[in-house]
């Protein structure tokens, strides 16, 4: 089987399997190919699920084949990040603490895509408790640094890694990835993938790691933002086993949007201090692309609020809360990153009231976001300022001049999507990040399609698609 | 009814004395007291199977200085008198039907 086929969106691979030119166990047995050799090469992979995913591809093919198509994810191999629980499959949370970790129960977005014919091929590779002390380290995992694709001495981003890698290689169909704080995003950008972090409460969390029960989110990353349109549709919805998820319905069609003339606002970025030459020509282009769809631009100013600061006590409490186990029991010190139990064991002594102080300043800084977005459809701004970084250093001398838009975004709970917009002139990728108000997914997702049928960028391939990869 | 019986009020009294005589005994056979040791990296380690070693301790009490400057930021924000914070309690529903 071409190599070329791995690489196609979800919805082409679609029409692929529901015509029968290719049936589900074929590309399942070539992702799992995929997986074995560039996948674990690239350290995305957590957890090969051959058997499983053999299995429900044969159902597939079986399904298909006798008319009950159940849409456009049937019989498309997927990957999880391995913080899911998986029945009878390790969850590792990848964390050495946690080596021997194995639910008997799928979390509710693994049975949602069951219900929707997706195959499950591997669990992928993370940063340990999706960083929740804080990491220093690319290697802060049990299954070592993710590699990125574009090039193997950079780092793929965390903590969603193994997800972005393996969609950028053709290791998988699309990924599930969850984001705190950058998790889908900053993957997504770092490995030229499309990467959409839905509203809080969008998405079930049932049988996901709790690293923050008020920040943590669950979203796809795909090749397109119309597979991430397909993928959500899946996966949202309400579900009693998570008060916190909501029952507003996601619908999308982009035919109903694609000619709207939506009014973006342009969140301040400061190229020149931050040395982002290559973010800026990027950028630049891409605005044209929607300055020629007719779209109007305001300027936009965030309000003057602690968003980072709020964002970061939320996560450090919930966090410390949500690992007491870990940290009573001593196993913290079993981290691959020592950075991270130093993070949860601080974390320990702050207060309810600075915690409390900090979800009051969060109730403050919605409804500021709310007024924003009076003003505007969608914000936009680069996802991060310059491309992945080295995979060897430590992040507290490499993450600077980054940006990013992660605080206030994920403080008030906002979806986002982070698409390519091309490369450094080193040839690594750079995201575009376009984020909605709150459960409008709708509105980024036809502003992300548009912009992707007037690009190339995430149709581009890595040079690593190859099966040797020097690492 | 027992004459050497108690009241409720009488025992509690007879307990509170008794109490604050043997407190107040075993106080005077004690050394002076040393000043409680309320550092951060003590309240840890009280979560903690063993105490810190000497280098994450260290660590531990800079990551937790470090916080003090997000601290002092996240204060300085004026809030609304008794505003509410961002999350609602979900009382648990019944899940059998009651008969």
């Amino acid at each position: 089987m071409s190599d070329d086929l791995l690489f196609l969106t979800v919805t082409e691979q679609a029409k692929l399997l529901r015509s029968r030119k290719v049936s589900s166990v074929e590309l399942t047995q070539a992702y799992l190919q995929a997986l074995r050799t560039r996948g674990t090469a690239l350290r995305a992979v957590a957890e090969i699920t051959e058997e499983v995913a053999l299995q429900q591809a044969q159902q597939a093919d079986k399904e298909i084949a006798s008319g009950k198509y159940r849409g456009v994810l049937h019989g498309i191999p997927y990957g999880a990040k391995d913080l899911f629980a998986t029945k009878g499959i390790p969850a590792r949370w990848g964390s050495p603490a946690h080596r021997d970790q194995c639910f008997d129960y799928d979390a509710s977005v693994i049975e949602r895509l069951h219900r929707a014919g997706a195959v499950l091929v591997a669990k992928l590779a993370m940063i340990e408790l999706a960083g929740a002390g804080g990491y220093e380290f690319a290697h802060a995992s049990l299954t070592g640094a993710c590699l990125n694709p574009w090039d193997t001495t950079r780092w793929a981003g965390g903590s969603s890694s193994g997800s972005g890698a393996a969609v950028a290689a053709g290791a998988v169909g699309f990924a599930l990835g969850t984001e705190t704080w950058g998790s889908i995003t900053v993957p997504a950008a770092f490995c030229g993938v499309t990467g959409l972090r839905p509203t809080y409460g969008r998405v079930s969390r049932y049988g996901a790691m709790a690293l923050s029960w008020t920040m943590d989110k669950i979203g796809p990353m795909a090749r397109s933002a119309e597979d991430c349109a397909h993928i959500l549709q899946a996966i949202a919805g309400h579900d009693p086993r998570d008060p916190s998820s909501s029952d507003v319905p996601f619908r999308y069609r982009f035919s109903t949007w694609r000619n709207r003339r939506f009014r973006i606002g342009l969140l301040p970025v400061d190229f020149a201090k931050n040395n982002a030459t290559d973010a800026e020509r990027c950028f630049r282009d891409a605005l044209e692309v929607f300055k020629g769809r007719k779209m109007e631009f305001v300027e936009v100013k965030l309000p003057d609020l602690p968003f980072n600061e709020a964002a970061e006590v939320i996560i450090v409490a919930e966090g410390s809360s949500a690992f007491e186990n870990l940290i009573r029991s001593g196993k913290v010190n079993e981290l691959a990153d020592q950075s991270q139990a130093v993070g949860l064991l601080s974390g320990l002594t702050l207060s309810a009231v600075d915690y409390l102080r900090a979800m009051r300043v969060r109730a403050e800084a919605s409804r500021a976001m709310a007024k924003v977005f009076e003003r505007c459809d969608v914000l936009m701004a680069p996802t991060l300022l310059q491309g992945a970084l080295p995979v060897d250093r430590s992040l507290n001398e490499t993450w600077v001049n980054m940006g990013g838009n992660g605080g206030f975004a994920n403080l008030t709970g906002l979806p986002s999507i982070s698409v390519p917009m091309g490369f450094t002139a080193g040839g690594l990728p750079l995201g575009l990040e376009i984020i909605g108000a709150p459960y409008e997914e709708a509105k980024i997702l036809a502003l992300a399609q548009v912009f992707q049928q007037e690009t190339e960028w995430h149709k581009k391939r890595p040079p690593v698609a190859g099966e040797r990869i020097r690492t | 009814m027992n004459r050497f019986a108690l009241t409720r009020r009488q025992f509690h009294l007879a307990l509170m004395t008794s109490a604050a005589a043997l407190a107040a005994r075993s106080k005077a056979q004690e050394p002076p007291a040393q000043p409680a040791d309320t550092s951060p990296t003590s309240a840890v380690n009280s979560w903690l199977p063993v105490p810190m070693p000497p280098e994450q301790t260290q660590k531990v009490a800079e990551a937790v200085k470090s916080m003090q400057k997000t601290l002092e930021s996240l204060r300085s924000c004026p809030l609304p008198e008794g505003s509410e914070p961002a999350f609602v309690f979900h009382p648990y529903p019944l899940q059998k039907e009651r008969r």
